[in-house]
């Protein structure tokens, strides 16, 4: 690893450890509703919203409520954004004269962006209209933002109130986070990324003459303003078909880390969010490192394993070190401006925090390199998680941990005062199987459809059963990344992904709220000698320890079948 | 003919996802009288929205 990739890793930690806190503490304010300097610009916006869709900011919800809410802002998002595919053409704001987008293919679309996954099964810029983009993935990719973030608040009221029935208002949390936290970070980040390069124009193709003398047709469109709420909100999905690795989308290594930092900021500072709002923020910096621990070793085992480079080319004389004009190791499939440390930093950070944007092909890495983002998919994304939906996997398995050590001293297991008991140990379970279910099931299921091995599947034996694995994986944790060398836009693979894209939203958000709603009737137990600790690095290490057990038993077998054999073999 | 059969897929899902937060609702169970706080009334609906609770 070069002095340069160091450096980047150690400002990027830098300026993480320094904002995140400081957001944290902001955000906290936003979910407690507490007065703000800034009640003055968005309180008037706020009660404008609320007088508009008859919304009550006073009145509060039980767990189910909320549940039906954040469904029923589902479907009408999911219909909306199928509807406007599906009559694009006859749409304006279409310079490029896309046609209407077919039924399967609309549907995977909608369902990605409506779950915050933004799997893209679609080449964007040969697509979709600028209108579809504008107004139908780019508001989904800060509603669904939203949504994520305002079931995490209310699974933190859960644990913080005590003796209570009601955890929040969906409707306010979901105004007050795309308000408040959102729309003013996306605006400021949207301009800092046209500042390095990134496109924002409503232009369509722009026919130019290279200097070869041959035509070439340059996209344009509206960039800049995806591209912010895509990182901010761990959506992912892109204007263009190669994603962040476009020069359009990620111009230079400046723009590469600014976006890394959206990337990471939110997801991280909610850890800090927390603490606050459970009034203990020991029990924030306990969940920042856990989330940061995991970050870091994804991060460190695929740079070093990328930046090591492919041992087969060894023997081809191939030069894999870095020189003047290559900044060596495995360089295929990355962008030479970014080079092996910054894809794979890149590669652990989205598959960490649910964000499906690539600068790199994963499936030109290493066979071990690629198997790190998809271990780290696998791992339930909450390292640090996407934005709100990673906080509530990682207070699942602290939850399950809490239980685990309960079982071994024979107490009954308590967090934050709360016991533990059966209702939410079933909630747990439910959370748990869900995404390991539809990701082992559609799997196997695949493996016999002919379409998948005859047009979708670009490569052999255990290459291509990893590119399938990581493709229902990618769905199944509302991740979006592509392994590459896969055509995902055919009937199975589009309903599939979808059914699969599915159940790991929602799946997940109906047993968080049944937790929180669980977790709000019952009176907080008071600190006793007997209560274990769940801010000390013991508890730190055990809950590491069940992240990695639990997703261990679970993918092993198949990881066997894929990246490991591929590795062994390589 | 396709999007009828896509309206159906998501319309049976998001069936189940309603059929799914009852069955955590029957996981969780009925309201306990003791592990209430006084300020909420235990009685009320499943269903109905509460005014703003004394932990906010």
């Amino acid at each position: 690893m070069t002095a340069a990739g160091w450096a980047q890793l150690i400002a990027l930690i830098v300026v993480i450890g320094v904002t995140a806190p400081l957001l944290g503490r902001y955000m906290a304010n936003v979910y407690q509703g507490g007065p703000s300097r800034l009640d003055r610009v968005f309180g008037p916006v706020e009660r404008l919203i609320y007088r508009a869709c008859r919304i009550d900011p006073e009145r509060e919800q039980r767990w189910n409520v909320y549940a039906l809410s954040v469904l029923a802002f589902s479907v009408v998002g999911f219909l909306l954004l199928y509807l406007i595919q599906r009559i694009q053409s006859g749409l304006p704001f279409n310079p490029t004269d896309m046609a209407n987008v077919a039924p399967a293919l609309s549907l995977n679309t909608a369902v990605s962006f409506m779950t915050n996954t933004n799997w893209q099964s679609y080449a964007g810029e040969s697509t979709l209209s600028h209108l579809t983009q504008m107004t139908g993935l780019t508001v989904q990719q800060f509603v669904s933002a939203a949504a994520g973030m305002a079931v995490m608040a209310a699974l933190i009221r859960g644990l913080s109130r005590a003796g209570q029935r009601t955890i929040g208002n969906f409707w306010v949390d979901l105004v007050r986070t795309t308000i408040r936290v959102l729309l003013p970070i996306a605006f400021v980040f949207a301009i800092v990324l046209v500042a390095t390069g990134v496109i924002q124009n409503t232009h369509g193709f722009t026919e130019v003459q290279t200097v070869a003398g041959a035509t070439q047709k340059i996209p344009g469109g509206p960039n800049a303003s995806m591209e912010s709420i895509k990182q901010i909100g761990t959506n992912g999905g892109d204007f263009f078909n190669v994603n962040s690795a476009h020069p359009f989308s990620n111009p230079t290594k400046l723009s590469d880390f600014f976006e890394l930092y959206a990337i990471l900021i939110i997801p991280f500072a909610l850890a800090f969010t927390f603490g606050r709002m459970v009034k203990d923020k020991r029990q924030g910096y306990a969940v920042f490192v856990i989330m940061f621990v995991i970050w870091l070793a994804a991060s460190l085992t695929t740079i070093f394993l990328e930046v090591n480079g492919n041992s087969k080319l060894d023997t081809r004389a191939v030069t894999q070190s870095v020189t003047a004009s290559s900044p060596g190791g495995n360089a295929e499939g990355k962008e030479v401006r970014y080079g092996p440390t910054a894809s794979a930093l890149w590669a652990a950070s989205t598959t960490g925090t649910s964000n499906g944007s690539v600068n790199s092909m994963h499936d030109s890495y290493t066979p071990a390199g690629g198997m790190v983002p998809l271990v780290h998919m696998k791992l339930g994304e909450v390292s640090p998680g996407g934005v709100g939906v990673g906080l509530n996997g990682l207070l699942v398995l602290v939850i399950l941990s809490v239980f685990i050590a309960g079982l071994m001293v024979g107490r009954t297991p308590e967090y934050l005062g709360k016991k533990i008991q059966s209702a939410e140990i079933k909630l747990v379970a439910i959370y748990i199987l869900a995404m390991p279910a539809v990701v082992l099931i559609f799997v196997a299921i695949s493996t016999f459809v002919r379409s998948v091995s005859d047009v979708s599947l670009l490569n052999p034996g255990a290459h291509g059963f990893t590119e399938l694995v990581y493709a229902f994986t990618s769905a199944s944790n509302n991740n979006g990344s592509a392994f590459a060398g896969i055509t995902a836009n055919t009937a199975w693979m589009n309903t599939a992904l979808a059914v699969c894209m599915l159940v790991g939203r929602f799946f997940l958000i109906i047993p968080t709220l049944g937790l929180a709603g669980a977790l709000v009737r019952k009176r907080a137990a008071p600190p006793s000698a007997g209560t274990f600790p769940t801010h000390t690095p013991l508890f730190v290490v055990l809950v590491l320890g069940v992240v990695l057990i639990v997703a261990a038993l679970t993918f092993l077998p198949i990881l066997a079948l894929g990246p490991l054999v591929e590795q062994l073999t390589f | 003919m396709a999007d009828v059969w896509v309206l159906l897929l998501i319309v049976a899902f998001f069936g189940v996802c309603v059929a799914l937060v009852r069955g955590c609702d029957s996981i969780i169970g009925g309201d306990d009288a003791a592990d209430l706080g006084a300020a909420e009334p235990a009685e009320a609906d499943a269903t109905e929205t509460q005014p703003v609770g004394v932990g906010r």
